[in-house]
């Protein structure tokens, strides 16, 4: 008259629940996977790849602590224990349990093993060269059990504590591709092609009527000529400095825009997470950048020689003027035997 | 017929055996349910230090952008990049940097053939002259470049291709990508977490038999048959 055994009624919604949960945090993490991704593409279609080099140095065994790693793992933590990448060593190297034998590099400190020194006969003639324990950190002794190695892309297994060269990749901080300072002086360029010869050409003519002015006012030769060229010049110099800032300013304007179409593939990244359409995005929006043209227009007149000139000409007036004035007066009063010469006699 | 003692006695026995198989399966139910809430209760629990420690990590990275954003558009850093760029403005808008090239690369010699006598250039120009035109092109020069390197100065604070206008603002921008990603992951993140909050431990239902009731029936007339013998042993005549 007992009743069956107790069993859980709501085992299968439980179920998929964890199932959900397990599913979510999963496409999680490949959704996290894809934003990096992503903004690796849009970062690369922007601002270039890094341009690296090879570089071979002493590899920093402090940095490989698996066993540390071991405890993030049963923490909860996920990761590859074998990712060579956290140990700061390149992509090409294997990190996994390994057998110290013949063929394994080994430590190049002489150093006390301490009690736990394996026979001579398994360390061969290397038994000298290797360090205790406590200095191997994670690794153990060959002869006992496997411990954590590195092998290199060569095949070349070595254990820590060992002479370990690792060539890695650094970036030199130049970039290829992208919108590079080339591109940008590329555009600048292109707006001083377009104004400088409006400007030389404006100068041009500006010297040709102050020259044909102060011929008019007879003062071609003058002091005051000399200080109305140097004036144009200075005015000249002025000017293609000016064009020359606008230039900048429009590559500096060009420069945010650059900016904000970068912005914009990363929003449509985040809002579609798909690394892909990201990339579409981007090389759309570098499209329309690269056919980006500057808004170019003829300068207006940007020499001043109307001044000049008509100075000259009212000082050549008005000292005609003057003479004539002074002409007058001295034949009125030529009684007085006073003569005034002209220069026309 | 059978004594009624007897039946009485196996009435009862028969009631208290099934009364205690049910106490005894309820029991059961009630352990395995403490079993499934302790395990529901600790896998929670790992569940919360996970995305603890997962928000904690993105809370870092966005920090970390915001600090960096910070210190490029600090007063040292911005300091730093006006001086540079107001010297890089300075050489290029006299043109003696890339993209700075002209036409007419030197400005100060004319061009025209027409004011070639303006210019010294006239073979038999006075000396007199020639050193006057030569010292107010000078002093024009000299004026040029001082207007020169107030524009590279200004230009430099401003909106020029290196200026703190455009360089402020990318260091923003970089700055916010790095908040915005760190974002993205801590929310995705809480969305999971609240995924896993949602599922519900196991439920333990203890369901007697159907004939269950026999027992307490066949526990009350046992007992009751077996007071009545009592009774009747004890009875005076």
């Amino acid at each position: 008259m007992g009743g069956k055994a107790p069993k859980a009624d709501n085992s299968a919604i439980v179920q998929q629940q964890q199932a959900d949960a397990a599913a979510a945090a999963a496409k999680e993490a490949a959704r996290q996977q894809r934003l990096s991704q992503g903004l690796a593409s849009i970062k690369q279609a922007f601002e270039g790849t890094p341009v690296t080099k090879d570089t071979t140095s002493a590899y920093d065994w402090s940095k490989f602590n698996p066993a540390d790693v071991g405890k993030y793992i049963a923490a909860g933590g996920t990761g590859d224990q074998t990712d060579p990448t956290q140990y700061g060593l390149p992509s090409g190297y294997k990190v996994g349990m390994v057998t110290p034998s013949t063929g394994v590099s080994t430590p190049s400190t002489k150093a006390a093993y301490g009690s736990g020194a394996p026979s001579a006969s398994s360390w061969g003639n290397n038994q000298l060269s290797y360090k205790s324990p406590a200095q191997l950190g994670a690794a153990r002794a060959p002869g006992a059990a496997s411990v954590w190695g590195v092998t290199d892309p060569s095949g070349k297994t070595t254990i820590p504590g060992s002479d370990l060269e690792v060539t890695t990749q650094t970036p030199t901080g130049e970039t290829t591709g992208g919108f590079d300072q080339p591109f940008y002086d590329k555009y600048k360029q292109g707006i001083l092609d377009y104004y400088m010869p409006q400007v030389s050409d404006q100068y041009n003519l500006a010297r040709n009527e102050l020259t044909y002015r102060l011929a008019r006012a007879g003062t071609l030769d003058s002091s005051a000529a000399g200080t109305d060229v140097a004036d144009l010049a200075k005015q000249n110099t002025l000017n293609e400095a000016n064009v020359r800032s606008q230039a900048d300013t429009a590559a500096g304007d060009l420069r945010t825009q650059v900016a904000g179409e970068e912005q914009k593939a990363v929003s449509q990244l985040y809002a579609t997470e798909d690394p892909e359409v990201a990339a579409n995005q981007a090389t759309s929006a570098v499209r329309d950048i690269s056919l980006q043209q500057p808004n170019l227009s003829p300068l207006s007149a940007i020499f001043n020689v109307a001044d000049i000139g008509g100075a000259n000409i009212l000082k050549g007036y008005q000292g005609q003027n003057f003479l004539n004035t002074f002409k007058n007066v001295a034949s009125n009063t030529s009684g007085r035997n006073q003569s005034v010469k002209t220069g026309n006699g | 017929m059978c004594d009624p003692t007897v039946l009485a006695i196996g009435s009862t026995v028969a009631g208290l055996a099934g009364t205690a198989a049910n106490t005894m399966g309820q029991m059961s139910a009630a352990n395995r349910q403490q079993d499934a809430y302790n395990q529901w209760v600790a896998q929670q629990e790992k569940n919360r230090q996970a995305a603890a420690a997962k928000d904690e990590q993105d809370r870092q990275m966005a920090d970390a952008a915001r600090a960096q954003g910070l210190q490029d558009v600090s007063a040292t850093n911005q300091t730093t990049e006006q001086q540079a760029e107001q010297a890089r403005l300075t050489g290029y808008l006299q043109g003696n940097q890339p993209a700075s090239t002209t036409t007419n690369p030197n400005p100060l010699v004319p061009t025209s053939v027409a004011d070639a006598a303006l210019s010294g250039q006239k073979q038999d120009a006075d000396s007199t002259f020639q050193s006057d035109l030569s010292a107010k092109l000078n002093k024009a020069s000299s004026d040029a470049k001082q207007r020169i390197a107030a524009l590279a100065t200004v230009g430099s604070y401003g909106g020029s291709s290196g200026g703190l206008d455009v360089s402020n603002a990318l260091n923003f921008a970089k700055a916010g990508q790095g908040i915005d990603l760190a974002n993205e992951f801590r929310k995705g993140n809480l969305s999971v977490y609240g995924i896993q909050q949602a599922a519900n431990p196991l439920q333990y239902q203890y369901n007697p038999s159907p004939l269950s009731p026999l027992s307490s029936t066949a526990l009350g007339f046992g007992s009751q048959g077996l007071g009545q013998s009592l009774a009747k042993a004890m009875k005076v005549n």
